[in-house]
């Protein structure tokens, strides 16, 4: 089953009527989580928010926030987000709702390498750009509009005149994904690397917090370090 | 009139008009000084005080400072007689480990355009790197930029080697970056912390007692 990611119905949809969990996903990542939570057979729900909160990551707290308040009924919320340059905005937020809590880590890049590799990366090559699915097929609206590359091409240097490496997190094979991957590549004039990441670190840290649901709710930061 | 449209081109970001405009104004005999006060510094206020209200957003940011950047690149040859409007030296550098430097560019051209002499180290600079600059350049401010949470502690590392090497005293330190606060500037022991690239250059006056 494929989501389009900013589909305004993935917010929407239909109340499982023996689902005691909701995972409310970011849509950069909501892919990834639908694989999972069908590998893993979890009965929750899924609801999302737009992945172009990222442009402005000022206004991912407020949209969690607002999306929180509609949730009501389930024993826990999970909210899939790092960080996210929310500098710890977004876990303020948490805070405000008991039975809300988020996976550990900064960003999707870093769940999604695995923390040791990402912090071994972080160090060797600081320079790292990453491209995820999403970001390889949201490209010219992400980023090349998204940063004004489309009204000023040669900002380019601006952005990326300091990135020295290019690390694409694969969630599968897909030969019009890999072929645009390596179209960006040649924009960013670097090297590509694919990694098969899949959901990476993120699958059993989610696990750690959707499966099994207790019949009470687990106290906050049980199982989730909130605080990155 | 000139210098209002001057503040017009460098607001719009458009590097080619400004350029054109500044080099007319100088060789029209027009005062270099007057020109950086009446012209490129007024532009720069106005689009610090719009990206600080989301007026604006990065890419206009950027492309008003590379304007700015180039008529600094004419004006900067004649500011240098006015040895006494220097208002000080900065050295200014992302710490180890980051390689993000957009703000912090931003905060360097606008610095100059406010009368400091700057030196930047560039990106992933480390504790040695900030002291060699310390002891050659002699300056009266160090800027410290990072945007990641993980990098953000390699800023203490560095005021840590001041203290160490006994330079703390010479310098101020000034720190930014998206993910700082007020509270994580005085946790690390920094003088000064600085939301934007607009209140880093009135801070850095004010530190210095030149505003």
């Amino acid at each position: 089953m494929s989501a389009r990611p900013d589909d305004p119905a993935l917010g929407l949809p239909a109340r499982r009527e023996d689902a005691r969990v909701a995972v409310l996903v970011c849509g950069a990542i909501v892919n990834e989580v639908r694989d999972l939570i069908a590998r893993r057979g979890w009965t929750v729900d899924v609801h999302g928010l737009p992945a172009s909160h990222h442009l402005y990551p000022k206004e991912i707290a407020p949209a969690v926030e607002a999306k929180l308040g509609e949730l009501d009924g389930y024993e826990r919320v999970v909210v899939v987000y790092g960080d996210c340059g929310t500098f710890g905005a977004l876990d303020r937020v948490l805070e405000r709702f008991e039975h809300a809590v988020r996976p550990s880590g900064p960003h999707c890049y870093e769940m999604m390498m695995g923390a040791r590799e990402f912090a071994v990366n972080a160090t060797r090559r600081p320079g790292t750009y990453f491209l995820t699915s999403w970001l390889v097929r949201n490209w010219e609206q992400a980023v090349l509009k998204g940063l004004g590359l489309d009204r000023y091409p040669d900002l380019k240097e601006v952005y990326f005149g300091n990135s020295t490496a290019l690390v694409y997190l694969r969630r599968e094979a897909d030969p019009r994904l890999d072929a645009k991957a390596r179209e960006i590549a040649d924009y960013l004039g670097l090297e590509l690397e694919v990694r098969d990441s899949r959901a990476g670190d993120l699958e059993e840290r989610l696990a750690a917090l959707v499966e099994p649901v207790p019949a009470t709710s687990r106290k906050k930061g049980e199982a989730c370090a909130s605080k990155s | 009139m000139r210098f209002e449209e001057l503040s017009m081109a460098v607001e719009n970001g458009d590097a080619p008009t400004a350029v054109e405009l500044t080099q007319g104004l100088v060789d029209a005999d027009t005062d270099a000084l007057e020109i950086l006060e009446g012209g490129l510094v007024p532009a720069m206020d106005v689009i610090g005080q719009r990206f600080s209200e989301g007026e604006i957003y990065v890419p206009e940011m950027l492309i008003a400072a590379r304007a700015m950047k180039a008529c600094l690149g004419i004006l900067q040859p004649l500011l240098a007689r006015y040895d006494s409007t220097k208002r000080g030296t900065v050295v200014l550098g992302t710490v180890k480990g980051d390689i993000h430097d957009i703000g912090k560019n931003i905060v360097g051209i606008m610095m100059e355009g406010s009368g400091f002499e700057v030196h930047d180290l560039g990106t992933d600079v480390d504790a040695d790197r900030f002291i060699l600059a310390i002891e050659e350049l002699q300056p009266d401010i160090i800027g410290l930029s990072a945007l990641l949470t993980t990098t953000m502690p390699n800023m203490k590392t560095i005021i840590e080697a001041l203290v160490e090497a006994s330079l703390r005293d010479r310098v101020v330190v000034m720190v930014g970056g998206a993910p700082l606060t007020q509270e994580y500037a005085d946790s690390i022991g920094a003088d000064a912390y600085a939301p934007d690239a607009a209140s880093a250059t009135e801070r850095a006056k004010s530190l210095l007692g030149v505003a």
